[in-house]
């Protein structure tokens, strides 16, 4: 995988379990990226505004707001449009995920989710160079 | 019904040249409704004027009087339960007053009271039937919302236990061996949470199906809790209290659904109440026999006393996740306890503890009277 870029990628990650945060987090550092991770929509949102991050990979069920409202909110948000969101959800009848793929994500995966297709994922954003700074 | 009830009025009045026109009949709770009919079109009467038609009829039925109480009307008529139709009361106020038998006209008009006895009877069943298939939408909806919800609440845990052990194999000899132990006994939680939560499952589905039948017998309640002590105290951490009982407490139950019960609620009890004492006492009031887990933590809010007996509702979520809390608890032994005739209540005060409260059919001794609720 060639790095076209030098700078460092920032990841906000947005996941209500403690455990998969942890794991999103640990394999995101893994990768090199500096990753902040936050437990609720609120936070999410209010994290994406104020570090205008490279990347941000949201949850859709979590309280205060769930992931589909924030995805709305950023997009919809001249500083955040631009920024990829991957949204993560355990809901996975047909009209859930087509309904997440209509709010504008950039990608929809389902849990239990494959760590390798996340991370490839976010690869091909940085070599493709949808990740910009 | 109410616009069947309009049309009839209609139609009656139309038929007799009426000035106004009255059609009751009884609703599928009992209860009388009517329509008035005029020249202005149709609308819902006066329910003084309904009940003046209903009384009339009653009248007539039990013989005590003419069916012809409606004041000021100068034809009426009415049917009791006829073939396929429903009891019904036809009144028409004539615009002019009748110097001809109304005798013909009270023929006429009983003729069609016939036939709109069978068409009100239709339009409540059409009613009936709208509200079942409303009914029957509302299961199927609520059937996939929680399809929707066992589907995350089981691929949660399943997530982070796979996530774990691939994350393992990712790094491999790279990760420190602190990590390494973290992850380990992620997998090891998660695949335990993910193991209760199954069980739980499958209990729920099996109460709802009623998969296993109840084994009614008398069980003595004291006797019962007197045996599952040694296993109440051990989930209990120690904290169980077994106040004596005044006198015998027998009722009708299935012991082991009651057992199933009683260790839930201790384990709810050892969850949401760190510390204090948490008693199971068997209380006798009057004809009712119960069993009560009272607890000295926090206690439950009012707006949550509902909702916790619903599925996948976990009032602590942070700690009770990681206590391996399902959610189902409540809401099946709810379940459990209603296979048994019996019920479960609720009595809290935000910082003065939580009791639940088991009742169940009594059965005295002394005077067996079958199950009483």
């Amino acid at each position: 995988m060639t790095i076209i870029e030098e700078k460092t990628l920032r990841v906000l990650v947005a996941d209500d379990d403690p455990d998969i945060l942890a794991l999103l987090t640990m394999n995101l550092e893994g990768q090199g990226y500096l990753v902040e991770s936050v437990t609720d929509g609120e936070e999410a949102r209010d994290a994406a505004l104020r570090m205008l991050p490279d990347l941000i990979v949201l949850d859709v069920m979590m309280p205060k707001m769930d992931g589909l409202e924030v995805l709305t909110i950023l997009k919809n948000h001249e500083a955040t449009k631009n920024i990829p969101v991957v949204m993560l959800t355990a809901k996975a009848s047909d009209t859930d995920v087509w309904g997440g793929w209509q709010s504008g994500a950039d990608y929809y995966i389902t849990k239990p989710f494959d760590l390798d297709e996340l991370l490839h994922f976010i690869g091909y954003l940085r070599v493709n160079g949808a990740l910009i700074d | 019904m109410d616009d069947a009830l309009g049309v009839v009025a209609q139609e009656a009045g139309n038929l007799l040249c009426g000035s106004m026109t009255l059609a009751c009949a009884p609703d599928a709770d009992g209860g009388w409704r009517g329509a008035v009919a005029d020249r202005s079109g149709a609308r819902s009467a006066a329910p003084a004027l309904v009940e003046a038609a209903r009384a009339g009829l009653a009248a007539a039925d039990a013989g005590t009087g003419p069916a012809s109480l409606v004041p000021g009307a100068e034809v009426v008529t009415s049917r009791t339960d006829s073939a396929g139709g429903m009891p019904c009361v036809i009144a028409v106020w004539l615009e002019v007053k009748p110097w001809i038998a109304s005798l013909t006209r009270t023929e006429v008009l009983d003729a069609f009271t016939t036939h709109a006895a069978i068409t009100l009877a239709n339009a409540r069943i059409h009613e009936a039937a709208g509200a079942a298939l409303r009914h029957e939408r509302d299961l199927v909806r609520q059937k996939d919302d929680f399809v929707a919800m066992v589907s995350h609440e089981l691929r949660t845990p399943l997530t982070a236990m796979l996530g774990s052990v691939a994350t393992l194999r990712r790094f491999d000899d790279t990760m420190d061996p602190a990590r390494r132990v973290q992850l380990l006994d992620m997998a090891a939680r998660q695949g335990t949470r993910l193991t209760a939560l199954i069980e739980d499952l499958l209990s729920v589905a099996a109460a709802e199906s009623d998969l296993e039948p109840s084994q009614l017998a008398l069980v003595d309640l004291c006797a019962f809790v007197s045996e599952l002590a040694p296993e109440l105290a051990e989930i209990s951490g120690g904290r169980l209290a077994l106040p004596t009982a005044a006198g015998e407490a027998v009722v009708r139950a299935d012991s082991g659904k009651l057992r199933q019960i009683v260790t839930n609620l201790v384990d709810n009890a050892v969850k949401y109440a760190p510390t204090g004492p948490i008693e199971v006492v068997v209380q006798r009031d009057g004809d009712r026999r119960s069993l009560s887990v009272v607890d000295h933590g926090p206690g439950i809010a009012e707006e949550d006393r509902e909702r916790v007996f619903d599925r996948f509702v976990q009032l602590d979520q942070s700690s009770t996740r990681h206590a391996g809390g399902t959610g189902l608890g409540l809401y099946l032994c709810q379940q459990l306890a209603r296979l048994q005739h019996g019920s479960i209540a609720l009595s809290s005060t935000p910082g003065g503890g939580s009791t639940f409260t088991v009742a169940l059919p009594c059965h005295d001794t002394s005077r067996p009277k079958g199950i009483t609720r």
